[in-house]
C-alpha cells in the first residue's frame, strides 16, 4: 500500500478513528490495533513476505531476552552474533546474492576461468533493509546495556513493524521508539494538525515535484546517448530533486502519520540542499541512516579517536557500506566512495564540524560567500547523484564525459516546454518555502499565532492541496527508497 | 467554531476555483500529459502509398481498410503495437496466397458514426478494400450525426436579451453559481470518473447518457443506424466484407452488467445485416482482468495486449475467409 494511493487515503482515517475512538485510549488495545494495521499494510505488498518479517521479529525478540539473561559474556556474544548473522544472512540472500555471484563470475572470467553460479529469481522483500536495521539496533543496544529487553511481544512487534516506518524508515532506535510504545498516549490536537501538514508537504514533494521530475529524469537518463551535455545537466538536476523529494517526501508522510497516533519518529531530512559543506549535507540527509552507521559502525571501528588515518579509513568504510546498503550495484559503491572523497578535505583540515547550526541563521538571504559554498556543495551532490541514478558505472562515465563536451554550451532540450518551465517554477517554490522555514522541523510547521496568521496558513495549505490535485503526477508511483 | 469552519471551507473553495481557472488558461503540464495520452493520427505506410498511387489493386493483394476512433487507432500506445499494425503482422505470418497485404489505417481519434461513414466514403473507391474493419465504440452515437446542408448565417445573429439577472431568486442564483463554477465542475468530473472506475455510473452523467441513448433516448442511435446501414449496404454492393468490431470499455470489464442493454441493441441491429461480420469485443475478454488490458483505470482505451488480442481474432476471420480454411493458422 503506497502512501500516495487511494487505498492509503481510506486505510489511514479508518485506523485513526479506531485508534482514538474505539480503544477507549487503552494502551494494550491501541498497540494491538497498530500491529494488526501494520501487518495488513505490509501484507498489501506481498503477504508471503509477512512470514519473513514475523520471523525476523521473533528472532530479535528472543535473542534480546537471551542476551539479557545470559550469565556470561560468551553467551551474550553468541546470541548477539546469531541475531546479526541471521538478519544479515537474509539481507545477503535477498539483496546481494545475485550481485556477489555475478561479480565473482566476472572476476573469474578476467582470470580466464568460467563460473556459472546461477542467480536467484527472488523479489526483494520491501523494506527488508529498514526493518533489519531496526532489529539490529535493538539487539546491539541490549548487548551494550543501553536498554532493557521488551518482554511483551506485541509491544516489540509494534516497534519493528509500525506501519509508517516499516518500508522506508526513518530507521528507528529502540531507545527512542520503544519507550513511546510503552507509554500511554494522549490525543494532542496541535500534534495531529502538525502531522497532517507534514503529510501534505510530503505529498506535495512526492506527487508534484518528484514524480513530475521523474518523467524527464527517466527520459534523459534512459536515452542519455541521444542528448547534449546541457540536457544531461538538466537530467541530473531533475534527478537531484526527484530523489530528494521522493525520499524526504516519504519521510514527511511517515513522520506526519506517526504524529496522528501520538508518536514521534526520528527526523530524517533537514533541508540538505542548503548545506554549506558535505559534512553538513550528511548531517542533514537521511539522518536516521547516517546516525545508525555512526553509532553502530563508525564508533565501534574506533571513530575519530585513533588519529587522522583511522578517521579517514573509518569514513571510507561507512560511506562504502552506506553505498552498498542502497543497492547491489557498483554504481552505489562508487557513489559512496565519491562522497567519502568529498569528506576528505574537511577531515584533513578538521572543518567537518564547522556548520552545525541553522544555515545563515538570523538572516533572510545568504551572503555571497554562503551562496557560493551552498552552490559548490550542491554541485558536488548533483555530480554524485549521476552515479546513483545511472544503470552502470560505464553509463555514468559516458554520461559525465558527454556533460564535459562542447555540447554543454548548447540550449538544453525540453527547456522551452511549458511543463519543464512549470516543474522548474514549482521546484523554486519548494526551495523558497523550505528556505524560509529552514529553522523548523518541516516546511509546513507553523507555531500558533494571530487569527490572520491562521487564515494565511489555511490559504497556503489550500494552495498546496490544489497544486497537488491539479499538477500532481498521479498513478500510484512507487517510492525510490522502497527498493533499498 | 462553525463560523471558522465556514471560513476555512470558503477559502479552500475560492482557492480551488481560482487555481482551476489559472490551470485551464495556462495548461501548465499539458505537454507531459500529451506524451502520456497521445491520440494523434500517425500515418501508416499504406497511407503514403495510396497518396503516391503505389497500391497494387490486383487480385493477388489483400487490402484492408481500418476505420473508427481512438480506440482502434491505438491512442496512447506505440504505432507498432496498434491494432492495424498487429493485424498486418499476424496476417503476413499466415499469408500463403497474397503477394502483398495492405492495411490502410484511416481511423481517427474522436470520430463518431458520421465521421466514420465519411472516412469510409472518402477512401473506399480510392483504396478498393477487400475487407473493411469498423471499430465501433459506444460513444459513436455522440455529437453531430447529421450533415448540415443549409448552414445558417450567424454573422448577424443576435440572441434575445434575457432578464434572468433581474429578480433572480436565491435558488436560481445558487443554480447559476453551480453552472458557472469550475470548482464544482472539476470535483464532479473527478467524482464521476472515480465512481465509474468502480462500476458506478452517475445518473445523467455523460457516460450514463451515452448508454441510455441505445435504449431510452434513441434519437442519435436511430441516426447512427442509418449511417451504419448506408455504409454496410455500400460494402455489400461493392463486394467488400465489412467487419464491425465493437470495442469494450476495457477498464470496466469487471462490470459487464452495465453494457447488457446497449450491447444487445447493437447486436440486434447487426443481426438484421447478415452479410456483416459482427464481433462483440466484450466477449473476447470474458473472464479477463481489466488490469491486464488498460492504459488507465479511468479510461476505456485498450493497451497493446488488448489490441493484439482483438487483432488476432479479426486476423483469424480474415485468414479463414481469404484462404478458404484455417489449417496451420498461427497467432
Amino acid at each position: 500500500m503506497l502512501f500516495n494511493s487511494l487505498n492509503f487515503a481510506i486505510f489511514l482515517p479508518i485506523v485513526f478513528i479506531l485508534y482514538w475512538f474505539s480503544t477507549k485510549r487503552n494502551l494494550r488495545l491501541q498497540n494491538i490495533l497498530l500491529l494488526v494495521s501494520s501487518y495488513f499494510f505490509y501484507a498489501c505488498w506481498d503477504w508471503r513476505f509477512m512470514f519473513l518479517l514475523i520471523f525476523s521479529t521473533l528472532l530479535d525478540y528472543f535473542s534480546g531476552i537471551k542476551i539479557h539473561e545470559a550469565t556470561n559474556q560468551r553467551k551474550k556474544l553468541f546470541w548477539l552474533w546469531l541475531s546479526i548473522g541471521i538478519n544479515l544472512g537474509f539481507l545477503g540472500v535477498f539483496k546481494y546474492f545475485n550481485f556477489f555471484a555475478a561479480s565473482f563470475a566476472d572476476g573469474l572470467s578476467l582470470l580466464g576461468m568460467k563460473a556459472n553460479l546461477g542467480s536467484l529469481q527472488v523479489i526483494l522483500p520491501v523494506g527488508i533493509s529498514f526493518y533489519t536495521f531496526h532489529g539490529l539496533s535493538y539487539v546491539i543496544d541490549l548487548y551494550k546495556n543501553r536498554i532493557k529487553p521488551e518482554r511483551n511481544f506485541i509491544n516489540y512487534s509494534v516497534f519493528v513493524s509500525f506501519f509508517p516506518l516499516l518500508v522506508a524508515g526513518p530507521i528507528e532506535r529502540a531507545t527512542h521508539l520503544l519507550p513511546q510504545i510503552l507509554k500511554k498516549r494522549e490525543f494532542d490536537y496541535s500534534k495531529v494538525v502538525d502531522g497532517l501538514r507534514q503529510i501534505l508537504w510530503g505529498l506535495f514533494k512526492k506527487i508534484v515535484i518528484a514524480d513530475n521530475c521523474a518523467e524527464y529524469a527517466n527520459t534523459i537518463f534512459n536515452n542519455s546517448a541521444d542528448y547534449s551535455g546541457s540536457t544531461l545537466v538538466l537530467g541530473a538536476l531533475f534527478f537531484t530533486f526527484q530523489i530528494y523529494c521522493d525520499f524526504s517526501g516519504y519521510s514527511d508522510i511517515a513522520i506526519g502519520t506517526a504524529h496522528l497516533f501520538g508518536i514521534d519518529l526520528l527526523r530524517n531530512f533537514a533541508f540538505p540542499y542548503f548545506s554549506c559543506d558535505i559534512a553538513e549535507f550528511w548531517r542533514r540527509w537521511h539522518i536516521s541512516l547516517s546516525s545508525w552507521f555512526k553509532d553502530y559502525l563508525y564508533i565501534p571501528l574506533g571513530g575519530s579517536k585513533g588519529g587522522m588515518w583511522m578517521k579517514i579509513r573509518n569514513t571510507f568504510i561507512i560511506f562504502l557500506v552506506s553505498g552498498f546498503w542502497h543497492g547491489a550495484n557498483w554504481t552505489f559503491i562508487v557513489w559512496g566512495f565519491l562522497n567519502a572523497l568529498y569528506m576528505l578535505p574537511s577531515i584533513v583540515f578538521k572543518t567537518n564540524r564547522n556548520n552545525l547550526d541553522i544555515v545563515v541563521k538570523g538572516n533572510y538571504l545568504p551572503t555571497l560567500k554562503d551562496f557560493f559554498t551552498i552552490g559548490i556543495t550542491f554541485s558536488l551532490t548533483v555530480f554524485a547523484w549521476i552515479f546513483f541514478r545511472a544503470a552502470s558505472v560505464s553509463h555514468a562515465l559516458s554520461y559525465i564525459s558527454e556533460i564535459f563536451s562542447s555540447s554543454l554550451f548548447t540550449i538544453p532540450e525540453f527547456i522551452g516546454k511549458t511543463s519543464v518551465k512549470t516543474i522548474l517554477l514549482l521546484t523554486l517554490f519548494l526551495l523558497v518555502t523550505e528556505w524560509i522555514q529552514r529553522n523548523k522541523q518541516h516546511a509546513l510547521h507553523f507555531s500558533e499565532g494571530s487569527t490572520f496568521k491562521s487564515y494565511f496558513i489555511v490559504l497556503f495549505s489550500s494552495i498546496i492541496i490544489w497544486t497537488i490535485i491539479l499538477l500532481g503526477a498521479f498513478g500510484n508511483k512507487t517510492f525510490i527508497y522502497f527498493q533499498f | 467554531m462553525f463560523k471558522k469552519i465556514i471560513l476555512i471551507v470558503t477559502i479552500f473553495i475560492v482557492t480551488g476555483e481560482i487555481m482551476i481557472r489559472i490551470d485551464e488558461k495556462f495548461i501548465f503540464l499539458s505537454d507531459t500529459r500529451i506524451v502520456k495520452i497521445a491520440t494523434g493520427v500517425t500515418t501508416t505506410p499504406e497511407f503514403n502509398l495510396l497518396n503516391e498511387n503505389k497500391i497494387d489493386f490486383s487480385e493477388k493483394t489483400l487490402r484492408i481498410m481500418v476505420i473508427g476512433d481512438s480506440y482502434i487507432a491505438g491512442g496512447g500506445i506505440e504505432l507498432k503495437d496498434r491494432f492495424s499494425q498487429q493485424l498486418k503482422l499476424i496476417l503476413k505470418i499466415n499469408n500463403k496466397i497474397f503477394d502483398q497485404i495492405y492495411v490502410l489505417d484511416v481511423s481517427s481519434p474522436s470520430s463518431n458514426s458520421l465521421d466514420n461513414s465519411q472516412t469510409y466514403f472518402n477512401y473506399v473507391d480510392k483504396f478498393k478494400p477487400t475487407f473493411v474493419i469498423l471499430g465501433y465504440n459506444l460513444n459513436d452515437v455522440e455529437g453531430n450525426l447529421e450533415i448540415q446542408r443549409n448552414k445558417v448565417d450567424m454573422s448577424n445573429f443576435n440572441p434575445a436579451k434575457t432578464n434572468s439577472h433581474v429578480n433572480e431568486s436565491f435558488t436560481k442564483k445558487l443554480y447559476n453559481l453551480y453552472k458557472k463554477s469550475k470548482f464544482l465542475d472539476f470535483i464532479l468530473h473527478k467524482l464521476h470518473n472515480e465512481l465509474k472506475a468502480h462500476g458506478i455510473i452517475v445518473p445523467n452523467s455523460v457516460f450514463d447518457l451515452i448508454l441510455k441513448s441505445y435504449y431510452q433516448d434513441k434519437e442519435n442511435w436511430e441516426k447512427s443506424k442509418l449511417l451504419l446501414k448506408e455504409l454496410a449496404v455500400d460494402t455489400k454492393e461493392k463486394n467488400i466484407q465489412l467487419i464491425v468490431l465493437k470495442f469494450p470499455e476495457i477498464n470496466l470489464l469487471e462490470y459487464p452488467e452495465l453494457f447488457v442493454k446497449p450491447e444487445k441493441t447493437i447486436s440486434d441491429f447487426f443481426k438484421l445485416l447478415p452479410f456483416v461480420k459482427y464481433v462483440n469485443g466484450s466477449e473476447l475478454f470474458n473472464g479477463g482482468n481489466s488490469k491486464d488490458y488498460i492504459l488507465s483505470k479511468y479510461d476505456g482505451h485498450p493497451n497493446e495486449k488488448a489490441h493484439k488480442k482483438m487483432a488476432t481474432e479479426i486476423a483469424r476471420f480474415i485468414t479463414v475467409k481469404a484462404h478458404g480454411g484455417n489449417k496451420g493458422y498461427k497467432q
